[in-house]
C-alpha cells in the first residue's frame, strides 16, 4: 500500500482556506487577527489578488445604518424571503453591516461616498457606497504582511475525513496535475457558488466546493432558488442595465407588465425588489408568439440615473467623490466592446433572461458551521443554505450590494469559529492513505479514458441547455422539471464516461460532476416545493402555502442517495409571521 | 472564440496578466518570459488582463457569435 507522500505532495497546516476571492481573503486575515499563532494556508485555482468574482461586479456595498437594522428585517422578511428567512440570522446580518465595513476598511480597503451614500432601495433606509475594482490588492497585502500563505492554481476537488470530522482536502495542480494533500485541524469553505457557466463574469462559480461538500456528507437547504436571472442583451450577453422597465415585444407593445400576471408573482419577486417577474414575464409573451423581446434604450432612463452614472459607470466618468481608477477602465472597456458588439445602432436592442443561477445551498449555523465538524463556510457558496434571506437566491436580485457585505461579514464569522476550534485542537486528524489512493483514481480517471468519452465541452453546454430555458428553471412546472430532471440523469451517467486531456481540463471534469450534482439537487428541491414562493415560481402552483410550506428543504447525500427532508421553521418563536 | 493576442515587443514580462486571469486562459513560459494563451475558450472576455497590462501589450478580441443556451424554452436535441 502507498504511503500519503508517495500519493502526492502533503502539506500541513493549522487552518486550511478553500477559495481566496474577496471571502476566502477575509477568512485568512480574520484567522491570523483572531490568532496570530496559527498557521493559515489559502488555496486556490486563481492568482492572489485576482481569483473571484469581486473585481469583476459593481463594486457596490450596501448597508444598514445603525437603528434601521429592526426595519429591514421585517421588510426583507416580508418581501424578499417571503416568510422562508431565518429571523435571527438576518438580524444577526443587519446588525453587523457597519461594523464589517469598519475591519475592513482596516485591510486597506476605501469605501468612497461612504459620508454620501446613496439610498439603495426605494422603501427602507437601505444605503449603497461603493468599492474600487481593485480592492483585493490592498486585501491580499494585508493577508501577507500577516503571514498567510498561499498556494496558486490548485483545485480542491475533495474533503478528506476521519470518521465524522473533516482533516483536510484533495487537490492538484492546474499547472501539472500533480496531487496535493491538505493536512488541516479546519477547513473553511470559501470557493464561490454554482453559476452553471452560462453568464460570462459569473463564470468562475462551479460549484466544486458545494458538491465536495455534499459528498462529505454537509447539509444543503434552500437548493431550489439557485436560479437567479438577469436581463441580458442577446447580441453580446452583457447585462442590460435597466432594461427590465423599458421592454418591447416583437409587436411592439409595451411588456414591462402584462395583465394577466399573477398577482403573487407581483408581490414578492417584482416591483422594486428582486426583478424576477419580468423573465417570467418574457416567457409568457415568446409562448404567446409575441417574441422576441427588445429593450427600448431610449426609454432606459437607468444608464443615465444616479445610480447608473456614478454607481455603475454607465454612461463615462462619474461626479466626484464617486471616481475610481480601475473600476472605470474596467466599465469602460466592457461598454467599448459592447457597443461594438451590437449589430446596428437603434435603438432597439434584444435581450433575453440569462441565468445567473447564485445556487448556494451549504447549510451553516449562525457560526458558519456546516453540519460536520471542522469544516466551515464564507461568502457566496452558503448563499442561500445560511437560510437569513429566505427564499431567494443571495444577493437579492436588484437589491444590488450584498454579495460582498455578505462575503466579508461571513468570512468573518466563520474564521472567528474555525479559529477557536483549531485552538482547541491539539493535533492533526489522521488522514488514511487508502481514502487518498480511491480519490486519486476516481479524479484521474478522465485523464485516463481513451479519448472517444464524452468531453467536458459537451457537458458544460448540456448543462447550459438544462438550466437556462425559463421553461425550466425560472417557470416551474411539475412535467417541465422531471424532463429536465431527466436530462439531469443521463448526463449524470455520462460521467463515467468523461474524457480530459490535461489537468485544466480535467479540473473541467471535476467542475462537470458540480454541475450535474448541484443541477440535479435544483431540480429534486424545486420538484418538492410545491408552492410559489420569492425566488422560486411555479405555473402549476401559483401560490404561497403557508401551512405546508413553512419548511426549509433540507438535502443530504444518505448512501449515495439524495435524500430530502423537511426541516420546520421555527415560526412560533418568529416575530413575523405570514397574514 | 475569442482570439487574445500579446503583442510581444510591447510586452515587459511582468506576469500580470497570467495572475489576473481567474480562469486558467493565460499561462506563463518561464523560459521566454511571455504569456502563452492555452485555453482561450474558456476567456470570458472580463478584459481583467487587458486593463491590467502596463503596457497595452495584450488584446481580448471578442467573439460575440458564440452560441448560447435556449433562453426560454427548452431546446431537445
Ligand atoms: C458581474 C458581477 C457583478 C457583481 N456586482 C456586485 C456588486 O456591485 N456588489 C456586491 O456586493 N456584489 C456584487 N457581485 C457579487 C460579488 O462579487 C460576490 O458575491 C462575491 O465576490 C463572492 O465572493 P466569494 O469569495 O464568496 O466567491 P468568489 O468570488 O466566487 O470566490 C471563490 C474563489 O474560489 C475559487 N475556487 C472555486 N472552486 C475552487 C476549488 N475547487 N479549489 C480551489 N479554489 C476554488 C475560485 O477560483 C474563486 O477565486 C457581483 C458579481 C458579479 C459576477
Ligand atoms: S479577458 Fe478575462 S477571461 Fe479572458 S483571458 Fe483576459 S482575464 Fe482571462
Ligand atoms: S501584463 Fe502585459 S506586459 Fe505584463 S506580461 Fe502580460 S502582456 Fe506582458
Amino acid at each position: 500500500m502507498a504511503t500519503l507522500e508517495q500519493l502526492g505532495t502533503v502539506v500541513e497546516t493549522d487552518l486550511l482556506v478553500v477559495g481566496f476571492g474577496i471571502s476566502g481573503l477575509a477568512a485568512a486575515i480574520t484567522a491570523k487577527e483572531e490568532n496570530a499563532g496559527l498557521k493559515v494556508l489559502a488555496v486556490d485555482k486563481g492568482c492572489v489578488g485576482y481569483a473571484g468574482k469581486a473585481n469583476k461586479g459593481g463594486g457596490h456595498v450596501a448597508f444598514i445604518p445603525e437603528g434601521a437594522e429592526e426595519l429591514y428585517v421585517e421588510y426583507h422578511t416580508k418581501n424578499c424571503g417571503d416568510y422562508l428567512n431565518d429571523q435571527d440570522l438576518i438580524r444577526k446580518y443587519a446588525s453587523h453591516t457597519v461594523k464589517t465595513m469598519d475591519r475592513w476598511a482596516s485591510w486597506g480597503v476605501n469605501f468612497i461616498g461612504r459620508e454620501h451614500a446613496g439610498q439603495a432601495h426605494a422603501v427602507i433606509p437601505w444605503k449603497v457606497c461603493i468599492v474600487d475594482n481593485d480592492l483585493m490588492i490592498p486585501m491580499a497585502k494585508t493577508a501577507r504582511k500577516l503571514g498567510v500563505e498561499f498556494c496558486e492554481k490548485i483545485t480542491i476537488t475533495d474533503l478528506l475525513k476521519e470518521g465524522d470530522k473533516v482533516v483536510g482536502a484533495f487537490g492538484f495542480s492546474l499547472l501539472t496535475g500533480e496531487t496535493y494533500i491538505f493536512k488541516a485541524k479546519a477547513v473553511v469553505l470559501a470557493c464561490g457558488d454554482q453559476n452553471f457557466r452560462i453568464m460570462r463574469m459569473w463564470n468562475s462559480g462551479r460549484g466544486d466546493g458545494i458538491a465536495a461538500a455534499y459528498r462529505a456528507g454537509a447539509k444543503m437547504r434552500n437548493a431550489e432558488f439557485g436560479s437567479f436571472m438577469n436581463i441580458m442583451s442577446a447580441e453580446h450577453k452583457l447585462v442590460a442595465y435597466g432594461a427590465e422597465d423599458a421592454l418591447v415585444n416583437a409587436k411592439g407593445e409595451n411588456c414591462s407588465e402584462r395583465a394577466d400576471l399573477d398577482p403573487s408573482l407581483k408581490s414578492v419577486v417584482g416591483g422594486v425588489d428582486l426583478g424576477g417577474s419580468q423573465s417570467v414575464l418574457m416567457y409568457l409573451e415568446v409562448r404567446d408568439g409575441k417574441g422576441p423581446i427588445f429593450e427600448d434604450s431610449s426609454k432606459n432612463g437607468f444608464p443615465t440615473s444616479f445610480v447608473g452614472r456614478n454607481l455603475c459607470n454607465l454612461t463615462g466618468p462619474p461626479d466626484p467623490p464617486f471616481r475610481r481608477p480601475c473600476s472605470e477602465k474596467f466599465w469602460a472597456r466592457i461598454m467599448e466592446k459592447k457597443h461594438a458588439g451590437y449589430r446596428n445602432d437603434g435603438p432597439m436592442k434584444e435581450v433575453i433572461p440569462g441565468v445567473v443561477g447564485e445556487f448556494s445551498p451549504l447549510y451553516v449555523d449562525h457560526d458558519y458551521a456546516t453540519s460536520v465538524t471542522g469544516l466551515f463556510a464564507s461568502g457566496d457558496i452558503c448563499g442561500c443554505g445560511g437560510g437569513w434571506a429566505g427564499a431567494v437566491p443571495t444577493p437579492p436580485g436588484r437589491n444590488r450590494g450584498s454579495g460582498l457585505m455578505h462575503a466579508v461579514m461571513t468570512a468573518i464569522f466563520a474564521a472567528t469559529s474555525a479559529a477557536k476550534f483549531v485552538a482547541a485542537t491539539p493535533a492533526l486528524g489522521k488522514v488514511d492513505a487508502d481514502q487518498v489512493a480511491k480519490l486519486k483514481e476516481e479524479t484521474y480517471a478522465p485523464l485516463k479514458r481513451m479519448k472517444m468519452g464524452t468531453t467536458t465541452h459537451e457537458i458544460v453546454r448540456e448543462i447550459g441547455e438544462i438550466m437556462q430555458p425559463v421553461g425550466y428553471s425560472g417557470y416551474k412546472s411539475a412535467d417541465r422539471m422531471q424532463e429536465a430532471l431527466d436530462r439531469v440523469l443521463v448526463l449524470k451517467a455520462k460521467l463515467a464516461n468523461l474524457v480530459a486531456l490535461d489537468p485544466h481540463d480535467l479540473s473541467s471534469a471535476n467542475e462537470c460532476r458540480s454541475m450535474v450534482l448541484c443541477a440535479e439537487m435544483f431540480y429534486r428541491t424545486s420538484m418538492e416545493r410545491k408552492e410559489s414562493r420569492g425566488w422560486h415560481m411555479r405555473e402549476d402552483f401559483k401560490t404561497r402555502d403557508d401551512k405546508n410550506g413553512a419548511n426549509w428543504i433540507v438535502v443530504q447525500d444518505k448512501g449515495g442517495e439524495m435524500s430530502l427532508t423537511l426541516d420546520p421553521l421555527p415560526m412560533d418563536r418568529y416575530k413575523y409571521k405570514p397574514e | 472564440m475569442n482570439v487574445i493576442k500579446v503583442d510581444d515587443e510591447k510586452c515587459v514580462g511582468c506576469k500580470t496578466c497570467y495572475k489576473a486571469c481567474w480562469l486558467d486562459v493565460i499561462r506563463w513560459n518561464e523560459e521566454t518570459k511571455r504569456p502563452v494563451i492555452a485555453y482561450a475558450e474558456d476567456c470570458v472576455e472580463c478584459n481583467f488582463c487587458e486593463i491590467s497590462c502596463p503596457t497595452d501589450a495584450i488584446f481580448v478580441n471578442v467573439d460575440y457569435t458564440r452560441q448560447f443556451p435556449s433562453p426560454y424554452i427548452p431546446r431537445v436535441n
